[in-house]
C-alpha cells in the first residue's frame, strides 16, 4: 500500500475508519512506522517545544536562605520520625492498659455479685424469706358429711368432729391393729423430700 | 507498675468471690429445715360415759394434770377417760412431721409443720388428723404454751376417741447462721 493522503491519516488518527481501510491502513504504519514517527514527530513539534521549556529551567538553583531551609527540612523530618515512632508505642501501651481495664471491670463486678450471692445465699433467713404471717385458717374436712363444730375458752380450744365414720368395735387398736391401706406417713414422707416449706 | 497492681487485684477479687461461693455452699449444704423449733405432745384418750372397759382393761388412767384438763372441758364431756398412748416429737423447722400415739396401730395419725418462727410462746402450724389413712381434718391454729387443742374424733366401742395436741416447749429463734 501506498502512503495514505492527509486525510486518511487524519481519520485513522481519529479513529474514524472502519472496515477494510482501517485494516489497510494498519497494515501500512506497521511495516512504515518509522516514517510516521517522524513524521509526526516533526508535525506536532513535541519535541522541540520540550527541549525549550527545558533549556529554560536550570539544572540546580540555590535556595534564598540555604541554612534556614536545611533547618526547617531537618526540623520537619525529625518530628515526623517522631510522628511515625511515639504513637505505635503509646497505641500499644493504650492499648493493653484498654485490655486490662476491659478484664478489670467485668471481673470486679462478677466479684461483687457472686460475693453478695454468697452473703445472701450464707444468710438462708435472708434469701427464703420472712416469718410466714398467716391468719389462722379454720377447720377444713374434706369429707362433705364431716361438721367441724369449735369452741374456745382460756384454757384449750376444742373441736367437735360430727359424722365421722366411726372406727370398728372389732379393731382392736390397743394392740396395734391398723385398717387395711397404706399409711399416710410413708407416703407423705416420700412427697415431703420433694415438698420443703423454708420459713 | 499499674499492670501490675491491676492483675493483683483480679486476682484479690476472684478469690474473694470463690471464697464467698465455697462459703456459702457450705452453709447452704447444712439443712436448717431440720432444725427443731420446739416440741409437740400428742395424746390419745378414750372418753365414755359407758363402761371404760370397753376400750381395754389393762389402759391406764390419765395423769393428774390431763384428767384435770379433760375435765375442764366445755364442749367435749365424758364420764370416763382412759389414755390410750402419747408421743413426743420435735417440731422440725420446715419439714411435715407426724405424730403416732398409739405405737402399735397407725389407726389415728397427726401431721403438723410449722408455719413460721414462734412468737413468743406461740407458734402457727398446720395440723393434719387422720383416720384409717384418710385425712378427716386439716386447720391451721396458733398453738400456745399450756393451752391444749382437743379434737373430738371418731367413735369406738362406746366412745369417743380424743386427741389432745399440745405445745410442749418451743426453742429460742437464734441468730441467722447459728449451728444448732
Amino acid at each position: 500500500m501506498n502512503r495514505p493522503d492527509e486525510k486518511t491519516l487524519s481519520s485513522w488518527l481519529e479513529g474514524e475508519l472502519e472496515g477494510a481501510e482501517l485494516r489497510e491502513i494498519e497494515a501500512w504504519a506497521e511495516t512504515n512506522a518509522g516514517d510516521l514517527d517522524a513524521e509526526f514527530k516533526c508535525k506536532i513539534g513535541w519535541d522541540a517545544l520540550s527541549d525549550e521549556k527545558l533549556a529554560s529551567v536550570p539544572a540546580s538553583e540555590e535556595p534564598p536562605y540555604p541554612e534556614f531551609f536545611n533547618s526547617k527540612l531537618k526540623q520537619a523530618i525529625m518530628s515526623d520520625a517522631e510522628a511515625e515512632v511515639l504513637p505505635t508505642s503509646e497505641a500499644e501501651s493504650m492499648s493493653l492498659w484498654q485490655k486490662v481495664r476491659l478484664m478489670v471491670v467485668p471481673a470486679a463486678v462478677t466479684a461483687l455479685v457472686a460475693f453478695y450471692a454468697g452473703i445472701k445465699m450464707a444468710d438462708p433467713d435472708a434469701a427464703v424469706g420472712r416469718d410466714i404471717v398467716a391468719e389462722d385458717i379454720g377447720v377444713y374436712v374434706p369429707d362433705g358429711g364431716v361438721v367441724a363444730e369449735v369452741s374456745e375458752s382460756d384454757d384449750s380450744t376444742e373441736i367437735i368432729l360430727d359424722g365421722l365414720s366411726p372406727i370398728s368395735d372389732e379393731l382392736d387398736i390397743v394392740s396395734g391393729e391398723t385398717s387395711p391401706g397404706q399409711s399416710p406417713m410413708m407416703v407423705n414422707m416420700e412427697e415431703g423430700v420433694r415438698g420443703v416449706i423454708f420459713f | 507498675m499499674k499492670l501490675s497492681f491491676q492483675l493483683l487485684l483480679v486476682l484479690f477479687l476472684t478469690m474473694l468471690s470463690s471464697v464467698s461461693l465455697l462459703s456459702a455452699q457450705d452453709i447452704a449444704i447444712t439443712d436448717t429445715g431440720t432444725d427443731s423449733v420446739g416440741r409437740l405432745k400428742v395424746s390419745l384418750f378414750y372418753g365414755t360415759d359407758g363402761d371404760v372397759a370397753n376400750a381395754g382393761k389393762e389402759l391406764k388412767e390419765p395423769s393428774t394434770g390431763q384428767l384435770q384438763a379433760l375435765k375442764n372441758l366445755k364442749a367435749i364431756k365424758f364420764t370416763h377417760y382412759r389414755l390410750l398412748g402419747e408421743d413426743e416429737q420435735p417440731i422440725l423447722r420446715s419439714y411435715e412431721n407426724w405424730a403416732n400415739p398409739m405405737k402399735g396401730s397407725k389407726e389415728i395419725l397427726l401431721s403438723f409443720q410449722p408455719r413460721g418462727r414462734s412468737v413468743g410462746d406461740h407458734l402457727k402450724m398446720d395440723l393434719e388428723f387422720w383416720q384409717s389413712h384418710k385425712k378427716i381434718m386439716k386447720t391451721g391454729r396458733t398453738l400456745k404454751k399450756g393451752r391444749p387443742l382437743f379434737i373430738q374424733g371418731p367413735a369406738w366401742r362406746g366412745g369417743n376417741i380424743i386427741i389432745a395436741v399440745q405445745l410442749v416447749s418451743l426453742a429460742e429463734n437464734k441468730p441467722s447462721g447459728e449451728k444448732k
